[in-house]
């Protein structure tokens, strides 16, 4: 106590008679008194029990997975019945699971696959524009598919691929005939992926474009004086600087591969034009789980998918750390 | 200066073609980025009937405003309307004040105990209890199903608490110290002095916050079941998965007498083009203008401490 208060007067000082004490105490750590403190544990305060109550509570909830579940004696009770891993088993004798599983993963990687270099391809290419306003009408064009939302998306892709869509209009514009896009299964993919490049090129590349911009001009001059052409420059000074900012979103990227965009899947297999019946984890939690009340299954299917993730995200954190220095914490 | 240099160079041919390829790329982006848009708005302003003969790309053939005031007369479309705008005002506010306060006591050096908040604050950014897991717990605490729902679940973003963070980093340190030497508690330095001086990174949390929130849609999906408690976004998916929606809404619409005799002349495809864009709109209008918040706050957020 005696300490805290030393600490506070030598704060009220200012910081040049804190020297002498600083001399005393080695590690000059800044201490402050509990009363002072106080205030910012209050601040702290909504955050804290927000997270606790919305975000910890339910990985507590998790325990429904080892649970037989009843609305009656609840999740805590002594009455409650576990049934270890039981669900577990159930799910994974389950033949369809596997599909759901792979459909997830399936989707994901190809996603991550073309989704996660086409902003740099885009961003690298937009910073060879050199007119400023058109760069920048470009850009901002470009982020409007971020502001919609994946519904009105949804509702738009499918519009547009009806029989009387735009897309069947320009095919017959230009000599074709009509074609039934909403009835072939196979096109449920492509769609899927251009509709996730199309939502997230323009709003992906305003990172890299950033990054880009922070480079230093004199690599660039004295690159230009070596006869490096723009090639060569974007190569050897563009790319290399982008290589941080690159590997983190690659890292945020793989761990979500085993997640899914559920707004997207669900909007284009539920509906007046249901497309196909591709199933990923978060589609089937919500018909299985939720709908058709089988909670503790989907609650087991979810913390599957969780701790797949988690694992993910942790690898690929340990790999980028090793191989290149750079990791998220 | 650097454009001035780069145009003394000497340009080569193929540095030639690939200018001219390059601009006409982004041209051909730049209109693939708006033509599905611009296709909404050329079927929702089309009559009906027309545009079920086929032909209606980007530009309306027979303008008309009916399939837009059969969704505006429909009393569901401002129950949800009132629902979407309610939350994104308080939802928004709240989720300002809550991840501006963390990041601001994020700040304080030395404060015992900060790590185990803050790596108390980070571990639900990389694992969760799933949605079921959440609606048993929504429930025991009693926010499934109310207005509640909309609100504190998402209220604090860790992430936004560390653009925060970052941003009132650049405030220099003796402002606040200063304050405190002349007595200001916490409070007053944080609302009277702090908040002033970093409004840029207010605008960005409150509209991530807001867009995020008019967009949302699955929280209804998952946790409201309530017609008047129904979103916009919601609204569009049932109008879009279920055809009794599309009728519903032209049936009330026939009812008020003002359109004669619709049922013939309507198709579900215009009231769902009406439906996005009455939806989409108040966004569309807005992003232009507020964009350049967007881009600031991912710039924030995007530096490594």
């Amino acid at each position: 106590m005696k300490f805290a208060v030393q600490g506070k007067a030598a704060e009220a000082e200012g910081a040049v008679p804190a020297v002498g004490r600083r001399k005393k105490f080695k590690p000059c750590r800044i201490r402050h008194s509990f009363k002072s403190n106080l205030p910012f544990y209050l601040l702290f305060a909504p955050a804290v029990v927000l997270t606790l109550i919305f975000s910890y509570f339910p990985m507590v909830g998790v325990l429904l997975a080892f649970e037989d579940y009843s609305m009656f004696t609840g999740f805590f009770s002594p009455l409650t019945d576990y049934a270890g891993f039981g669900h577990f088993v159930k799910i994974f004798s389950t033949p369809s699971i596997y599909r759901v599983i792979w459909n997830t993963f399936y989707l994901n990687a190809l996603t991550l696959l073309i989704n996660f270099p086409a902003p740099i391809i885009f961003a690298l290419l937009l910073n060879e524009i050199l007119n400023r306003p058109f760069k920048r009408t470009v850009q901002t064009i470009s982020y409007l598919p971020y502001f919609l939302s994946w519904v009105s998306v949804t509702g738009m892709a499918v519009s547009m691929l009806s029989e009387y869509g735009a897309i069947n209009n320009i095919i017959v514009a230009l000599g074709g005939s009509r074609a039934s896009f909403l009835s072939s299964e196979g096109l449920f993919i492509p769609v899927y992926i251009i509709l996730t490049v199309w939502k997230g090129l323009g709003w992906g590349s305003i990172i890299y474009l950033s990054s880009i911009s922070s480079a230093s001009p004199d690599l660039y001059e004295s690159a230009q004086l070596d006869g490096a052409g723009r090639f060569m420059q974007a190569w050897h000074i563009t790319l290399p600087t982008l290589l941080p900012v690159t590997m983190i979103q690659l890292i945020l990227n793989v761990g979500q591969v085993f997640g899914s965009n559920f707004d997207l899947v669900y909007g284009l297999t539920e509906g007046i034009h249901a497309w196909s019946d591709f199933e990923v984890i978060a589609t089937w939690v919500y018909r299985n789980g939720i709908v058709q009340n089988d909670f503790e299954m989907g609650t087991a299917l979810s913390l599957f998918q969780s701790v797949i993730a988690l694992a993910l995200t942790l690898t690929v954190n340990k790999i980028s750390a090793k191989v290149s220095s750079i990791s998220m914490w | 200066m650097k454009a001035l240099k780069r145009s003394k160079m000497k340009v080569s041919a193929s540095r030639w073609i690939f200018v001219v390829c390059n601009t006409v790329l982004m041209v051909l982006l730049s209109f693939l980025f708006i033509f599905p848009y611009l296709n909404i708005l050329a079927t929702a302003l089309n009559d009906a009937s027309d545009t079920a003969l086929g032909g209606i790309v980007f530009w309306p053939r027979s303008w008309t405003l009916d399939n837009l005031q059969i969704v505006l007369i429909d009393k569901t479309t401002w129950t949800g309307f009132t629902i979407s705008v309610l939350r994104v005002v308080v939802g928004s506010l709240v989720a300002l004040l809550v991840t501006y306060m963390a990041g601001y006591a994020m700040l304080r050096k030395g404060l015992p105990g900060r790590a185990v908040i803050v790596g108390f604050l980070t571990v639900p950014m990389f694992f969760g209890g799933g949605i079921i897991a959440n609606i048993v717990v929504y429930r025991m605490i009693g926010v499934y199903n109310t207005f509640w729902v909309y609100i504190l679940p998402c209220a604090f973003s860790f992430y936004n608490m560390v653009v925060v963070r970052t941003y009132l980093m650049t405030i220099p340190e003796s402002l606040p110290e200063s304050a405190r030497l002349d007595g200001a508690n916490e409070l007053q330095i944080l609302f009277r002095i702090m908040l002033p001086l970093s409004m840029p990174i207010v605008a960005v949390i409150l509209l991530w916050n807001a867009v995020f929130y008019w967009n949302d849609w699955s929280t209804t999906l998952y946790y409201v079941n309530r017609s008047d408690l129904y979103t916009m976004q919601f609204n569009l998916q049932m109008m879009l998965k279920k055809q009794q929606n599309i009728q519903d809404a032209i049936a009330n619409a026939v009812a008020t007498g003002k359109f004669g005799n619709l049922d013939s002349a309507m198709t579900p495809e215009a009231i769902q083009a009406a439906q996005i864009l009455v939806t989409t709109l108040p966004i569309v209008v807005v992003y232009p203008f507020v964009q350049k918040y967007f881009v600031q706050g991912v710039m924030i957020g995007s530096v490594k401490e």
